[in-house]
């Protein structure tokens, strides 16, 4: 059984992209040409060329946008993400998006939601239109389904933290999988409520899929009486929904489980697990780097830039935003420590992954957005 | 040289204007750069496609096929607009678009295809050992005698202050075989041959350079000499012999334009100590009295890589090239203020005073203070 349909590469790009004919173009490789004459016949797989093909507005401050991609674009897992790499005056920014969309579809979609402090996220809510042409990664990420579909699944998601859940319920259902489903969503009312009346219909469509909605704002009518941010109460009413859930709940055992949202829901819920003892029943993925563990100690040391001949003083950040503001122009992607982009070697001194907490020493590669100087570094940049 | 010699105070504001030109540069960096940059690849993309194919597209009206198109200037006109194109193509890829981007003068772009980390040009020379010879060394210790090795390439006598030996009466033929083969002598350069002859490193140390070089080089010569002849059959020789002369042209051209950045008479060179504790208004001073500018039109600039604008390239390595001329003016301005020397002239005083000093230094100090040693 496969959850994502897979479509080959292109029987013209097969027969381009050989070495005989790469060796004919070297050193750029005959992609290098082709994208010259077309832009969409590029051959390179960390940049697909992909074309707006539709925008949808899904609720005042968030929109739909789907992607037609070239040949190089092959398939994807419900949950993945991708990276989305858009020009602006001259520079390219890139930010990672779940796609949004069952896996049985040929052209994904990602769901953004126009945070504040967001530049991508407010162009892609303002400045986007349909024809535009952006570049996207192949999907990556862990945060799918698993091979052998169980007989009962849990999915509570935040605010666009949807996007991903929203994938992985509109596949298992149109595979038309019987495992009883049950999502517990938090938004903040109903207006910004991501996929309000896609998940609504479904839940009539579908027996086995239960819907549980919950509203922060207080104005906002709750449903199931349920208000508020996550609680045991909210975990224990989403699992007595759900006939294959209580038994499961009954025998002290929780059905595996998928969280996506904000740090302080994912945290919420990781922690109830693991009150539970059943903390390996869950996934989570994170849209943000996680900050709240900053480093406690004393900020110090001097990171040294060794191929710019160059130094600053430490001042706490993460290293890449140093770097930067140092005037050097390191690669960057995702800046959240999944896209591997920005990886860098440094050749002495300490640093601590943020997201993890773990220290480091020596000689390695590190990814400059998630590592803290602890005392002196030395970066190869 | 009746230059006034600046004191410290002088050097530092020196350095605070020079500073503030690179500083706009800088701050305008966007769209603009990004389309110039853009262009000119897909320029030459067109133009290094284009070429190979009229060379290809010559073969047919080669008389001694016997063929019904036979035309002896048809071939000619197709042959030679190829090989010109092609060596055009090449010397827009080495020097406007790979001298520049792997500077880094395109990273803030954030796109790969213009990034200095993962561009690679068509010559011999492996991009990342350019970066450290050329981008840290050559740009780090310009002109200063021990340290830069752009001084005579290890090859030649190029400064009076370098040791004579007998073998440096050859100098204008070496310098002769490093202009036609110049692809491999910037291929070899990184790799330091010169110090494998003195004895100062072993081969066991010059080896993964040299591999690397030479890995290169044959993908780059099989390509021109091997694979696009093949594609002849038994006309083998006649695309062989179009691509080499496409080779030659770009070797002259960077060679000429290489050589009139730092060796006409007048340019300066340093000893090694003076980059001991220098500021950065004294690095801005170096780069300015080691450096010579060649004039000449918008298509000449281009052509030379925006070389011709040496002085700007030292000041400003990682701003794109093509802001130099709007920055020359700016510069001139300051060293006008300064009374600092700005050596500038057109491409044929230069590159004759080049040749004066090759020659001339292929002979033994006149006054022999300076001792004859190996």
């Amino acid at each position: 059984m496969s959850l994502a349909t897979t479509t080959a590469r292109s029987a013209w790009r097969r027969i381009v992209d050989t070495p005989l004919i790469n060796a004919l173009a070297a050193p750029h490789g005959i992609g290098r040409y082709l994208e010259v004459i077309n832009p969409m016949w590029s051959l390179d797989n960390t940049r697909i060329p992909a074309r707006i093909t539709n925008i949808t507005r899904e609720t005042d401050d968030s929109v739909s946008i789907e992607l037609s991609p070239n040949g190089e674009w092959t398939h994807f897992q419900a949950g993945q993400f991708i990276q989305v790499h858009i020009e602006v005056n001259g520079r390219q920014h890139n930010r990672c998006y779940s796609l949004s969309r069952s896996a049985f579809t040929t052209k994904p979609r990602i769901t953004v939601k126009d945070h504040d402090d967001g530049f991508i996220s407010h162009y892609l809510n303002t400045q986007l239109k349909v024809g535009d042409r952006i570049a996207i990664s192949l999907a990556q990420g862990d945060f799918v389904l698993p091979t052998q579909i169980p007989s009962a699944l849990l999915f509570v998601a935040a605010g666009s933290g949807i996007t991903p859940v929203m994938a992985m319920i509109d596949t298992l259902l149109e595979y038309k999988h019987d495992s009883a489903i049950t999502l517990l969503y938090y938004s903040r009312n109903k207006t910004s409520c991501i996929f309000k009346e896609r998940l609504e219909e479904l839940a009539q469509q579908h027996p086995n899929f239960s819907l549980l909605m919950v509203y922060s704002q207080n104005d906002s009518t709750a449903e199931h009486g349920l208000q508020g941010h996550f609680n045991q109460q909210h975990l224990l009413k989403a699992l007595s929904l759900n006939p294959a859930l209580t038994e499961q709940t009954k025998a002290l055992s929780l059905p595996l489980s998928y969280v996506c949202g904000p740090e302080q829901l994912i945290n919420a819920v990781q922690s109830e697990y693991e009150l539970l003892g059943h903390k390996d029943k869950l996934l989570s993925e994170r849209f943000k780097a996680a900050t709240a563990a900053q480093y406690e100690g004393e900020v110090a040391g001097d990171i040294a830039f060794n191929k710019s001949l160059s130094n600053v003083a430490n001042d706490g950040r993460n290293l890449l935003e140093q770097a930067e503001d140092a005037g050097l122009n390191p690669q960057s992607g995702c800046r959240m420590g999944i896209c591997h982009t920005c990886s860098c070697l440094k050749t002495s001194g300490s640093v601590r992954n943020i997201s993890t907490g773990e220290i480091s020493h020596g000689e390695e590669h590190i990814r400059l957005c998630i590592s803290q100087a602890l005392g002196d570094v030395s970066l190869s940049l | 040289m009746n230059q006034k010699t600046l004191n410290a105070e002088q050097l530092a504001a020196f350095g605070d204007e020079i500073d503030a030109i690179k500083q706009q540069a800088l701050s305008e960096r966007g769209a603009r750069d990004a389309n110039y940059i853009k262009r000119v690849v897909a320029f030459q993309r067109g133009l290094a496609i284009s070429s190979r194919i009229s060379i290809f597209a010559a073969l047919p009206f080669l008389p001694s096929l016997g063929l019904a198109v036979a035309s002896w200037p048809v071939f000619w006109l197709l042959i030679c607009a190829g090989s010109i194109g092609l060596g055009i193509a090449k010397i827009l890829d080495n020097m406007e678009i790979g001298h520049n981007i792997i500077h880094g003068q395109y990273d803030w772009m954030g796109d790969p295809r213009f990034h200095s980390k993962f561009y690679d040009w068509d010559t011999n020379c492996p991009s990342e050992q350019w970066a450290h010879s050329h981008n840290y060394e050559h740009h780090t210790y310009t002109n200063i005698l021990g340290k830069d090795r752009d001084i005579g390439y290890g090859i030649l006598r190029m400064d009076a202050a370098q040791y004579w030996h007998p073998a440096y009466l050859a100098n204008p033929i070496f310098a002769t075989l490093l202009m036609l083969f110049f692809d491999m002598g910037v291929a070899l350069h990184d790799v330091e041959m010169d110090s494998l002859r003195t004895g100062k490193r072993s081969f066991r140390e010059t080896w993964p350079k040299l591999k690397q070089s030479l890995r290169k080089t044959a993908r780059i010569w099989g390509k021109d000499f091997i694979l696009f002849p093949a594609l002849a059959g038994p006309l083998f020789p006649v695309v062989m012999a179009a691509n080499a002369v496409a080779n030659l042209i770009r070797n002259i051209w960077s060679f000429t334009i290489i050589f009139c950045g730092h060796f006409p008479a007048e340019v300066h060179t340093f000893p090694k100590h003076v980059c001991e504790n220098e500021t950065q208004g004294h690095w801005y001073y170096r780069q300015l009295l080691g450096s010579a500018n060649i004039e000449g039109g918008k298509l000449f600039h281009i052509m030379s890589g925006n070389l011709s604008h040496q002085i700007e390239h030292h000041l400003f390595p990682d701003v794109p090239a093509h802001r130099y001329a709007e920055m020359a003016l700016k510069v001139r301005k300051v060293c006008n203020k300064y009374g600092i020397p700005y050596n500038t002239g057109p491409l044929w005083s230069q590159y004759a005073s080049v040749w004066a000093k090759i020659f001339k230094l292929a002979l033994p100090p006149r006054n022999s203070q300076t001792s004859i040693t190996a």
